[in-house]
């Protein structure tokens, strides 16, 4: 098997990774469960799924002695990964379900529930997402195109220049990231039909200069 | 701009789908692979396949057939029938399931709607509930609609909400397989009683009908199912009315 074709699926127990690994084996790459540090080395791409809970997710993150080591291979080796809803918001320095919670620190930002009173909550179902910057991950999709969300809480970068589009729902928030060798979408490509494809496509075939 | 979904409901009793009406006279109207297969090709906004005779019969999810259809599902996908415990939903979950629907169990035992909500997040939990209209109020129904339970969909909605439910999905059994439009009353009410987003379920017979839910209640989403079983209508054509209607559809690609 090729190496650049394994793509390391992070396993924390807390999403449903049989979408994700589907959705990557139907790309032609071939997905591998990671759930220890040993089974990091040698991935040329990794992603992280998640649902549930941030402060749930840090704690398996703890528990599974995986802290350290995305760290090292994410900020020293700048291995190229992509999270995907609570993976993307992990990314963050602090997370505030499930109490104020440090996270992976990858990204300046915090993570908070949707302040609106007046819209339902989760944001649940398909929404536009707006292009703001020409993005690696978002190569060949047409601004506006629907993605699937389903989250109560978003991430506020303190980095603008890493935002690469935005959805609209009451107020503006970030539904992609795009920093160096760390990609976000807070929607879940895995389930955006054609669109989520290409993105995943684009993730999978990523070249970092 | 999120768009309002809707939802092809497929109803699974022992060895296919069904649809009835009134939840009862259910006509077998296929095998599921054929269906799931159809629905994903017509990139559907997300499906849901209810086994109706699980709880009442007393067996658990059937975890190899979710497998299978899931491994051909690539839209969203809530499993709902027979889950009574934690370990359900994580099996069903692992199975492929991307949200699970509950209903009857939840009456016996309100707390496993916490549990789960805290275990695996309220994205994942639709709270299923179908009611009719008992002496000009409505009451909930468990076990496919057999039992009464002595409680308002609107109260129950609501403390399924607070109990970390993310979705509610309300069926009337009144108008269930009529195709005579939905119980506008009984959607407003379960609306305005929670915050989170309300799926109207029960009676769709043609656009038209949907239009209505939608301008009269604040639901976030549409299902149907004889519509699709019994018509030539698809969901790309009805949502195609919608549009022309004014309602934020999204268009399969």
């Amino acid at each position: 098997m090729n190496v650049q074709k394994e793509i390391g699926i992070i396993d924390c127990g807390i999403s449903n990774l049989g979408s994700i690994s589907r959705a990557i084996l139907n790309l032609g790459f071939m997905p591998k469960t990671i759930s220890d540090p040993s089974e990091l080395s040698g991935k040329s791409r990794l992603i992280f799924p998640g649902q549930g809970s941030f402060g749930e997710g840090m704690r398996r993150i703890h528990e599974r002695g995986l802290f350290d080591a995305l760290r090292h291979v994410v900020i020293e080796k700048r291995t190229p990964i992509l999270g995907i809803c609570l993976g993307m918001q992990l990314f963050a320095e602090i997370g505030s379900e499930g109490g104020v919670v440090s996270g992976l620190s990858f990204l300046k930002g915090t993570i908070r529930k949707f302040p609106s009173q007046e819209l339902r909550v989760p944001h649940i179902g398909w929404n536009s997402v707006v292009i703001n910057q020409e993005s690696i991950l978002l190569k060949g999709i047409p601004s506006m195109t629907d993605f699937y969300f389903s989250h109560s809480y978003v991430f506020d970068s303190a980095d603008d220049s890493i935002v690469s589009s935005n959805f609209e729902y009451g107020l503006q928030y970030i539904s992609s990231i795009e920093h160096g060798n760390i990609f976000g979408t807070q929607f879940h490509p895995e389930k955006s039909s054609k669109a989520g494809r290409l993105l995943l496509k684009n993730f999978c075939e990523v070249e970092l200069c | 701009m999120l768009k309002t979904r809707l939802i092809p409901t497929l109803l699974w009793k022992d060895i296919g789908l069904v649809k009835g009406v009134n939840f009862g006279n259910s006509r077998r109207v296929g095998p599921v692979h054929p269906a799931i297969k159809v629905y994903n090709s017509r990139d559907v906004d997300e499906l849901i396949l209810c086994d109706v005779v699980a709880s009442t019969i007393g067996y658990e999810p059937n975890y190899s057939l979710i497998k299978e259809i899931a491994a051909e599902c690539f839209v969203p996908l809530t499993v709902g029938g027979g889950i009574s415990k934690l370990e359900h939903i994580e099996k069903l979950l692992e199975a492929g399931a991307d949200k699970v629907a509950i209903n009857t169990s939840l009456f016996l035992d309100p707390e496993l709607m916490s549990k789960a909500s805290s275990q695996f997040g309220s994205q994942c939990l639709v709270a299923s509930i179908d009611a009719r209209l008992i002496d000009g109020g409505w009451e909930c129904m468990r076990n496919s609609g057999q039992v009464s339970t002595g409680i308002a969909p609107e109260v129950w909605a609501k403390e399924l909400a607070d109990r970390g439910s993310g979705e509610i999905l309300i069926t009337s059994i009144d108008k269930d397989g009529t195709m005579g439009g939905y119980d506008l009353g009984l959607i407003d009410v379960v609306c305005n009683s929670v915050n989170v987003p309300v799926i109207a379920s029960g009676g769709a017979g043609n656009s038209g009908h949907m239009a209505d839910v939608l301008k009269n209640t604040s639901t976030s989403a549409i299902a149907a199912a004889s519509i699709f079983h019994f018509t030539e209508l698809t969901p790309n054509g009805i949502k195609q009315d919608l549009i022309k209607d004014g309602f934020p559809m999204r268009v399969s690609l």
